[in-house]
C-alpha cells in the first residue's frame, strides 16, 4: 500500500514540477501480477512422500467410508469425475479403487510456508491467498529474468526443484487476470496474459468465470444482456453502476487490466482516512448468525490492515446491500480509539441490529465494514480511560500481533477468531482462537 | 368488574406502578396496567418483563373481575378528575367505563389473560434492611451504573451479602463506587446484580423509616415495600473483578473543600469541550489549579483553588461532570483524593467516613496529549 501511495504522490509532484502542459514522463506501466496455484496440493504432497501412490487415484479427505467431503483429489482421481467438495461416499462410488488419505493440516501448512519462502526470493511483495495459492507483484523484477515467461518459469522451476511439486502459474496486469490465467492450463501450466492481450484472451469467456462474480451478479449482468467478458468490458460504466451499484464499477476496474490501466495491484492505494472490507455472498443471506459470522471475519480483516499500517480509529460504518440492490449504511463511534477486531465487531453488530431485522427476512447480498477517522496510535488525547479495558486490550494487542505474524507467513486463513470459522475462504482447518 | 374509589387514592396507586411501564416496547400489552378486583381489594400491576410492581388498594367493590387497560390513558384521565368519586365498570367487551358526577369516560381494555402473568417467585432467603440505609446506598450507586448494553453485568448494581458486611458496587468503567456496610449481618452469603430500574423503583416506594424485606432467589429479587411489592429479574453474567482495579498505592493526596471545588468545576466546565468535558487538575505541593480549554471551539478558563496537596507535581485530566457526580455524594466539608498518575484511577472519598461504613469512589482520568 505504502509503495503505491508513494508512487502516486511522486507522479503527482512530478506533474506539478513539470507544470501544466508538460508531457508525462513517467507513464504508469502495467503491473506484473503473478498467481501461483499449486496443483492438487494435498494429494501432490502425499504422492511425493509416498512414491507407491504415483499413478494411482488419490483422494485426500477423510478415511475411506467416513462421512465428509473430498478436500483434494489428484489428477488421476479427477479423471474418474472426483472433485473437491464432493461427498466421500460419492467419490467412492465414482472411483472405488482410490487410495483415501486423511488430511494432515500441519504438514501441508509447513510445505505452504516453504513455497512462500521460495516466492519471496522472486519478489518482496508476496501475498498468501490460501494455503495453496499466492499472488506476488513482479512489476519491478520480471525484466531481470528476461521477461514474463522466463520469470514465471523460474518460479515454477524453483518450486519443482526444491519441493518436487508442480504449480500452475498465471501472469497478468491485475490479480483477477492473473488468477484467471493460472486456471487456463492446469496442471503444471504457465499462462501469460499481457495487458494488450487481455480483451482477446478473456473476452470470449462467460462473465461467471471472473473470480468474485457469483450467480446473482451473473444474473444481474444477464439482465443487461452481458454474457461474455468482452461485453462487460465494453459496457458503459454508468450503466453498470446503475444496475449493480459500486460492485459494477469495481468489476470493471478489476478488468481494467484489459485496457492496460491497472487499478488494482497487490497493495491497493487506499485512502488513509478509512479502512474497509466488503463481502458479497455467493447466495443471499437471511440468517443473522451467518451475517454476524461474516461481519466478524471482516472486522478481523479491517483490524489487521489497521494494525499493519499503524492506525487506530473510532467511527465504524456498516454497509448492507439487500437482494434488491438497495444499500444502506450506518455509523457509530467506538468507546475509544481502537484497532481491536472484537471491539469493532461489537459496534458492527449493534449497527446490524439497527438496520436489519432477522424476522423481516430481507435477503442480504453484501455486507461491508469500514473504520474511518483514522489516526496514529498514541496520538489520541481527550479520551476517557477505562478501568477494565486497559489490561484486556494490552493482552489482546499481544495476541493479535502474534496472529498477524502467523498470517504474514502462512496466509490469511491459518488462524482466526473461532466464531468466524466457516466464513473464511479456505476450507482448510487452521487454528481458531477464542479471544 | 365494578368498584367505587376516591380519585386521589386511585391516582396514587396507579402512580406507584406506572414507572414500570416501558416507554417503548415490542409487546404492546406491556403499555397496559392490570386491574384485578377481589372483594374489597383492587390489585394493580405493571411489568416490563424484567421488573414487575404490584400494589393493592382498598376499594368499595361490587363485582369481582379483571381487565388490562392502557396505563397512560387511565393515569391521565384519573389525574384530571380531581376530587371526584369514580365508579369503574368493566363490561364483557373489556371496556372500562369511569362514571363520575360530571361525565362518563370509556377506555378500551384487553382481556386480563393477555397480560403477562407475574413471576413465580423462587426465593428462599430474606433479609431485613433499614429503609434509610437502603435509600442512601441506592442513591450513591445508581448514578455510576453503565448504560452500555455491551457490558450487561455493569448495567446493574452488584450486591454482595456476606456474614458481616453488605457491599454495593456500581461502575461504568469510567468511575466506580464501592460501599461496604460493616454493620450488616447475614446468615447466608449471596452475590447478585440488580437492574438499575428495579433499584430506582424500590427507592421511589421506600418508607421514610422502618425496615423493608428483601427476598433473594436464584434469578430474582423481591422487595416488600409498604404499599407495593416489586419483583425483578437479576442480571446474569459475571461482574468484573472490581477489587483488582482499586489502586493500593496512590500516594499523592489532595484535600480540598468540597463546596469550593464544586463551584470551581462548575465554572470550568463551561469552557470544557462539550463532548469529553475535560478539565485539568494541575497539581503542585499545596496548590491546585483547575483549568479548562476547548481547543476546537475556543475559549478557556483557569483558577487557583485553595488545597492541601502532598505528592508529585503533575497534571491530570478529568471529565468534569463525572467529578461533579461523585462530589454530590461527598457530604463532608472536605473531600479527599488519593491520586496515582495521569493515566491511573484516582480514589475520591469523604474525609470522615460514616460510622460503620467504608465508602470510596474511583474516577478514571481523561487522556492528556
Amino acid at each position: 500500500m505504502m509503495r503505491a501511495h508513494v508512487r502516486d504522490r511522486l507522479t503527482e509532484s512530478n506533474r506539478r514540477a513539470l507544470g501544466p502542459g508538460e508531457p508525462h514522463r513517467n507513464p504508469t506501466r502495467a503491473r506484473v501480477i503473478v498467481h501461483v496455484d499449486m496443483d492438487a496440493f494435498f494429494a501432490a504432497i502425499e504422492e511425493r512422500d509416498n512414491p507407491a501412490l504415483r499413478g494411482k487415484p488419490v483422494i485426500v479427505g477423510g478415511p475411506k467410508g467416513s462421512r465428509g467431503v473430498v478436500t483434494t483429489a489428484n489428477y488421476v482421481a479427477r479423471g474418474y469425475g472426483v472433485g473437491s467438495g464432493m461427498s466421500l461416499a460419492k467419490a467412492e462410488r465414482l472411483c472405488p479403487d482410490a487410495v483415501h488419505i486423511s488430511t494432515k493440516g500441519g504438514k501441508y501448512t509447513w510445505v505452504s510456508l516453504q513455497i512462500m519462502e521460495i516466492m519471496r526470493r522472486f519478489s518482496p511483495e508476496v501475498e498468501p491467498y490460501s494455503v495453496d495459492e499466492a499472488f506476488l507483484d513482479g512489476s519491478g523484477c520480471a525484466h531481470l529474468f528476461g521477461g514474463l515467461y522466463h520469470y514465471g518459469a523460474a518460479i515454477k522451476r524453483a518450486i519443482l526443484d526444491e519441493l518436487e511439486l508442480t504449480a500452475s502459474v498465471g501472469i497478468g496486469p491485475s490479480r483477477v487476470v492473473a488468477k484467471m490465467a493460472s486456471g487456463m492450463n492446469k496442471p503444471d501450466g504457465l499462462t501469460v496474459i499481457e495487458p494488450h492481450r487481455v480483451a482477446a484472451r478473456l473476452g470470449p469467456l462467460p462473465v461467471g468465470k471472473i473470480p468474485g462474480v457469483g450467480p446473482t451478479t451473473e444474473q444481474a449482468l444477464k439482465s443487461l444482456n452481458i454474457n461474455m467478458i468482452r461485453q462487460l468490458v465494453e459496457c458503459p460504466r454508468d450503466l453498470l453502476e446503475m444496475k449493480l451499484g459500486k460492485h459494477g464499477d469495481d468489476l470493471a476496474n478489476k478488468l481494467a487490466g484489459a485496457e492496460g490501466i491497472d487499478r488494482i495491484g497487490l497493495e491497493q492505494p487506499v485512502d488513509d482516512k478509512s479502512k474497509g472490507h466488503e463481502h458479497t455472498f455467493h447466495r443471499d443471506v437471511t440468517s443473522r448468525s451467518r451475517l454476524l459470522q461474516q461481519l466478524l471475519v471482516q472486522c478481523e480483516m479491517v483490524s489487521r490492515r489497521m494494525r499493519r499500517d499503524l492506525f487506530v480509529g473510532r467511527r465504524v460504518t456498516l454497509k448492507l446491500r439487500t437482494h434488491d440492490f438497495r444499500t444502506r449504511s450506518h455509523q457509530r463511534v467506538t468507546r475509544d480509539w481502537t484497532d481491536d477486531p472484537v471491539e469493532l465487531f461489537q459496534v458492527a453488530r449493534g449497527l446490524l441490529d439497527d438496520i436489519w431485522r432477522e424476522e423481516e427476512r430481507i435477503p442480504v447480498r453484501l455486507v461491508g465494514v469500514s473504520v474511518s477517522g483514522l489516526i496514529r496510535p498514541g496520538e489520541p488525547a481527550g479520551v476517557q480511560e477505562d478501568l477494565f479495558l486497559a489490561r484486556l486490550r494490552e493482552r489482546r494487542a499481544l495476541l493479535f500481533r502474534a496472529v498477524d505474524d502467523l498470517r504474514d507467513r502462512y496466509g490469511e486463513n491459518i488462524v482466526g477468531l473461532a466464531a468466524g470459522y466457516g466464513s473464511r475462504r479456505s476450507s482448510t482447518p487452521g487454528i481458531t482462537l477464542s479471544a | 368488574m365494578r368498584f367505587r374509589v376516591a380519585q386521589d387514592q386511585f391516582l396514587e396507586a396507579i402512580g406507584r406502578v406506572a414507572p414500570t411501564v416501558p416507554t417503548k416496547s415490542t409487546l404492546p400489552i406491556l403499555s397496559n396496567v392490570l386491574l384485578r378486583l377481589e372483594e374489597k381489594t383492587l390489585h394493580i400491576a405493571a411489568t416490563d418483563l424484567e421488573v414487575s410492581v404490584v400494589t393493592e388498594l382498598a376499594v368499595d367493590g361490587e363485582r369481582d373481575g379483571s381487565v388490562s387497560v392502557p396505563a397512560k390513558k387511565i393515569g391521565d384521565i384519573v389525574r384530571e378528575l380531581e376530587g371526584l368519586v369514580l365508579t369503574c365498570d368493566v363490561d364483557e367487551n373489556h371496556h372500562l367505563k369511569l362514571e363520575t358526577e360530571i361525565g362518563e369516560y370509556e377506555l378500551l381494555g384487553t382481556r386480563a389473560e393477555e397480560f403477562p402473568s407475574l413471576p413465580e417467585f423462587d426465593g428462599a432467603t430474606t433479609i431485613e434492611i433499614e429503609a434509610e440505609k437502603l435509600d442512601s446506598m441506592i442513591q450513591r450507586t445508581i448514578f455510576a451504573v453503565s448504560r452500555d448494553e455491551l457490558r450487561p453485568a455493569l448495567t446493574g448494581v452488584l450486591l454482595q451479602l456476606r456474614s458481616h458486611e453488605l457491599r454495593a458496587i456500581a461502575t461504568d468503567g469510567h468511575r466506580l463506587v464501592r460501599i461496604i456496610d460493616q454493620e450488616f449481618e447475614s446468615e447466608s452469603e449471596h452475590e447478585l446484580i440488580v437492574p438499575v430500574k428495579a433499584l430506582d423503583l424500590v427507592r421511589r416506594n421506600l418508607p421514610e423509616e422502618g425496615t423493608v424485606e428483601l427476598a433473594i432467589g436464584e434469578s430474582q429479587i423481591r422487595a416488600k415495600l409498604p404499599e407495593a411489592t416489586l419483583y425483578s429479574r437479576l442480571i446474569e453474567g459475571r461482574y468484573p473483578h472490581y477489587e483488582s482495579v482499586i489502586p493500593s498505592e496512590n500516594n499523592n493526596r489532595l484535600i480540598v473543600s468540597t463546596d469550593v471545588l464544586v463551584r470551581a468545576l462548575k465554572r470550568a466546565q463551561i469552557f470544557a469541550n462539550p463532548i469529553n468535558r475535560q478539565v485539568v487538575f494541575n497539581l503542585a505541593p499545596d496548590s491546585l489549579e483547575v483549568l479548562a480549554e476547548d481547543v476546537e471551539l475556543g475559549g478557556k478558563g483557569h483558577e487557583k483553588v485553595e488545597a492541601k496537596y502532598d505528592g508529585e507535581e503533575q497534571g491530570i485530566g478529568y471529565n468534569a461532570s463525572y467529578l461533579l457526580d461523585l462530589l454530590k455524594h461527598v457530604v463532608t466539608d472536605d473531600v479527599r483524593f488519593d491520586l496515582g498518575g495521569p493515566k491511573q484511577a484516582g480514589i475520591v472519598r469523604p474525609t470522615v467516613p460514616n460510622e460503620g461504613e467504608d465508602f470510596l469512589m474511583l474516577i478514571m482520568p481523561v487522556r492528556l496529549s
